[in-house]
């Protein structure tokens, strides 16, 4: 009897689907096992009691102290941006709602050189007060912990704005009517009504950011404020220190494992969902002149400083130094970048739609939670995650190497770490989320009716993959794989750590211009960073149109 | 005493040639629950919105116990009206629960005590021991009582109802009418309502209002606009009614077919009568003052029977009959009219109000 079950269980999970699953989920957690296997297997060292003993609390408190500015001033940003263009009318407020998604598109690190070198002794702010004659505030300094809080703000704001946003659109226009009808003034329904009710999306939004903050390398390294990553950088490259590095990973990583779970509780804890919704266009606030004049502002600023001036500058600069960065070494470098984006790209579509098809075909708990698994890397910074595949493939590379010399007596080299190998598969690791997200979104939309359609009329779930649901979902294929392909551009920490011997992509190399103080040089790759990245934000903007901008207004 | 006064307010949304509400005028006395009743695009939870303040007017004036809300380009905010009102969906707050939820709108100038008040108030409407629950997990009824609650807490002027029966079920819709009728008359509201079923105006409402592409048709009791409504709109929004062209003279109406004697009309000319079903009585013989017919259809609906006839008129004549025969298509019957029950309509949508 026993046996028969199990015979029976086998016989329906055991084939191709289910076991490429595993293998797929196994090979891609692989850095995280073994982060957390060497963390509480204790390694220490002596680099690593000094480093416990002097920086490390540094590090904690840095990284601790800009997780909470950054999350303060992006919420401040976020909401009121988000509120003022969800409920007033202001001028070009269609305009705002997406052009202030926009400073997404810079990478912090971008932002933190571009205004490093704004505020520069050279640069136009100080050039400016110099001519003017106001020596004294001449010198501003925004090389520090504030700096750097601040132009990360700058940037990372849309992630709180658009769920806000999305957020108090989707509301009930009635429940706010309902609160003002009740005599509450517009504050107050803010307050009171509008945003508790938004906490859990808004709480969501700012988790992002946390994740942004604590993946960040380069603005932290150039600003000069040691942080968990920088340290990461410090024990690997100049302390040569596999264990402190280590150490230095899993603790991180620990950290950012209890954020999610605490921000998944604080989801679970919502005693209420959003509510009815009804489709009426909600009734937007006709501010008076001065009100109205504040409210722009307040949008504007942001969206001044987060995207206009950066952008502007780069451009400055890059009309400046383009003759002497675009050579053919540079065109070269970008055929590279965009090759292995797209080559990672690819790869992370195809392994989303065969772990997202094995879960369809089997509708199993336990292969949902495999699929999760999987899609843990997009939280875990670049920088662990480059430890975490190093340190196995190091081991790997030392054995082939031990091999090969007893068996031809000579040496082949790393063949794993240290290449395009091990950079692809980081990549795989931390942004297959990415594309898993909107392909396990259209795959819930054809439902599993189809599929039996297919069955029924004979055809195996190969032919019903290529025949009937690849079809359905090529669309979010299509935008699942340039959402990894932009991030992959974008990516940097990752790419410092695991890149082979003078590879570059043109993250590297606008990072490797910035830092050797050729800023103004570095100023075409991060444009052109900058320009892909705007391709998903239309996307994502496309994707957040709400349904209520058709609502009727009589009856 | 009218609590709720709308003089010739008017609202055209954008650059619509059409008005969405034209030329208004309703009052509301102190006590009465009003129902305002139109088909889907009458304006009429426009002008709900309008009494609201969530809609602003082109021109005319609304007050609430005296006081001047709407006026040329003064406009008062809506939280400043003391306006109770039961939206469509409830919206009651998701965060807060019922307790918290009827607490929000109550202040010093209306209750000392806020927890007494929730409590009277959670009595009245028969959920004491709801206090601390969340509405998603009441059902539609006791939401909407919730709501009701909520409105009626801080004891405002008048309180506002949009479609407050269109999101219950058939069953529950008949106990929730009464129910809502009856804590809004316990609590001394004076209430205006909006619905597009006739049945929830006239089973729960002291007056109806009836709306066409704006224009407020006809203000009465059920039974005014049953017994005497001022044109062929009203007239059908409450089941069939028998619509003629008629020559009036001294008395008599001359229709295509034969005459109908008797009549107390001081009318003469041209003019468009109409009679109830149940005014038209049939004979198997003829009789004085009675018209031939043909019967065309006879649906038998067991307590009674509808028989179309043709009387040689533009259209045929419905009647509800309560005779034990049983009609078959191609009798020759004779129908006669009551004299007293036949009504003369109005030509064209009549813009003022029956009084």
């Amino acid at each position: 009897m026993q046996k028969e079950k199990l015979l029976k269980l086998f016989k329906k999970y055991a084939n191709g689907w289910s076991i490429a699953l595993i293998m797929l989920v196994l090979l891609i957690g692989l850095p995280i096992y073994t982060l957390l296997f060497k963390f509480f297997d204790g390694g220490s060292s002596e680099v690593w009691n000094h480093l416990l003993e002097t920086v490390l609390s540094d590090y904690i408190l840095n990284s601790i102290g800009l997780v909470i500015v950054v999350s303060i001033l992006t919420l401040l940003t976020g909401i009121s941006t988000a509120w003022i263009v969800s409920t007033c009318e202001i001028p070009f407020r269609k305009h705002f709602e997406w052009i202030l998604i926009l400073p997404l598109a810079i990478p912090t690190y971008i932002a933190a050189y571009t205004y490093a070198g704004i505020f520069d002794y050279a640069g136009p702010i100080q050039s400016f007060f110099r001519n003017i004659g106001w020596i004294e505030i001449a010198y501003i300094d925004i090389m520090n912990f504030w700096g750097v809080a601040v132009v990360m703000s700058l940037v990372l704001f849309p992630y709180v704005y658009v769920v806000a946003r999305s957020s108090f659109m989707n509301q009930s226009s009635t429940l706010l009517e309902a609160s003002r009808i009740l005599g509450s003034s517009s504050w107050r329904t803010f307050f009171k009504i509008a945003l508790p009710i938004s906490r859990p999306a808004i709480i969501g939004g700012v988790s992002l950011v946390v994740m942004e903050v604590l993946n960040d390398y380069g603005a932290v390294k150039y600003y000069g404020v040691s942080t968990f990553t920088t340290g990461i950088f410090r024990a690997w490259f100049s302390l040569g220190d596999p264990n402190a590095a280590i150490n230095l990973s899993g603790l991180l990583m620990l950290f950012i494992l209890l954020l999610l779970s605490l921000e998944r509780w604080q989801r679970g804890k919502t005693k209420f969902d959003e509510g009815a919704k009804i489709g009426r266009k909600l009734k937007r606030y006709q501010l008076k002149s001065w009100k109205k004049a504040l409210a722009w502002t307040v949008c504007f600023i942001p969206l001044f400083l987060g995207f206009i001036a950066p952008v502007f500058q780069l451009i400055i600069w890059s009309v400046q130094t383009i003759q002497s960065v675009f050579n053919t070494d540079f065109f070269l470098m970008m055929l590279h970048s965009f090759g292995l984006a797209l080559l990672a790209a690819a790869l992370c579509v195809l392994f989303s739609v065969i772990i997202l098809y094995a879960v369809k075909i089997h509708q199993n708990k336990t292969f949902n939670i495999l699929a999760k698994i999987a899609s843990l890397g997009y939280s875990i910074p670049g920088a662990v995650i480059a430890i975490g595949i190093m340190i196995p493939l190091l081991g790997l590379d030392k054995q082939l190497i031990q091999i090969w010399k007893n068996h031809f007596d000579s040496n082949i080299g790393l063949i794993f770490s240290s290449t395009l190998f091990a950079l692809t598969f980081a990549y795989i690791v931390r942004f297959l989320t990415v594309s898993l997200n909107p392909i396990e979104a259209a795959f819930k939309k054809t439902g599993t009716g189809i599929d039996e359609a297919a069955h029924s009329l004979g055809a195996g779930s190969m032919k019903t993959l290529w025949r009937i649901n690849i079809p359905l979902i090529r669309s979010a294929l299509f935008s699942g794989g340039i959402l990894v392909f932009v991030d992959i551009l974008k990516e940097l920490p990752l790419t410092l750590i695991l890149r082979p011997f003078n590879f570059h992509t043109l993250a590297t190399k606008a990072y490797e211009l910035a830092s050797d103080e050729m800023v103004a040089e570095s100023a075409t790759p991060s444009l052109i960073i900058i320009l892909i990245g705007i391709v998903p934000i239309i996307i994502l903007n496309r994707l957040m149109k709400s349904p209520q901008e058709n609502g009727s207004i009589i009856d | 005493m009218e609590v709720l006064s709308i003089k010739h307010l008017s609202k055209k949304f954008g650059k619509k040639l059409k008005y969405a509400v034209n030329n208004a005028d309703l009052t509301v006395e102190r006590g009465e629950l009003l129902a305002l009743v139109g088909e889907s695009g009458s304006g009429k939870t426009t002008l709900l919105r309008l009494v609201a303040g969530f809609e602003e007017a082109d021109k005319g004036i609304i007050s609430i116990n005296g006081i001047t809300v709407v006026k040329d380009n003064f406009s008062m905010k809506p939280e400043k009206r003391k306006i109770g009102m039961v939206f469509q969906d409830y919206a009651l707050f998701p965060h807060l629960t019922v307790a918290e939820n009827i607490e929000f709108g109550l202040n010093k100038d209306c209750c000392d005590d806020k927890k007494a008040r929730v409590k009277e108030i959670l009595e009245m409407v028969g959920l004491s021991g709801f206090e601390n629950k969340y509405p998603h997990i009441l059902s539609g009824g006791q939401q909407q009582r919730v709501a009701l609650a909520r409105a009626l807490a801080p004891k405002p002027g008048v309180i506002l109802l949009d479609e407050p029966f269109s999101n219950l079920d058939a069953v529950l819709k008949d106990q929730v009418r009464e129910e809502v009728r009856n804590i809004i008359k316990k609590a001394g509201a004076t209430a205006l309502f909006v619905t597009h079923d006739m049945r929830d105006a006239l089973s729960s409402a002291d007056r109806i209002a009836i709306l066409k592409d704006g224009k407020i048709q006809q203000v009465g009791t059920p039974r005014e606009l049953y017994d005497k409504p001022v044109n062929l709109y009203v007239a059908n929004f409450f089941g069939k009614i028998n619509a003629m062209n008629a020559i009036a003279n001294k008395g008599v109406y001359q229709l295509k077919s034969g005459e109908i004697k008797g009549v107390n009309s001081s009318e003469n000319g041209q003019l468009l009568i109409a009679i109830r079903p149940e005014n038209v009585e049939i004979l198997t013989h003829k009789e004085e003052n009675s018209l031939e017919a043909k019967v065309l259809l006879a649906q038998y609906f067991g307590d009674h029977q509808q028989v179309h006839a043709d009387i040689g008129t533009e259209s045929h004549i419905v009647i509800h009959a309560h005779e034990k025969i049983l009609f078959q298509k191609g009798d020759i019957i004779y129908l006669r009219f009551n004299p007293e029950k036949i009504h003369v309509l109005d030509t064209c949508w009549y813009p003022g109000l029956a009084k």
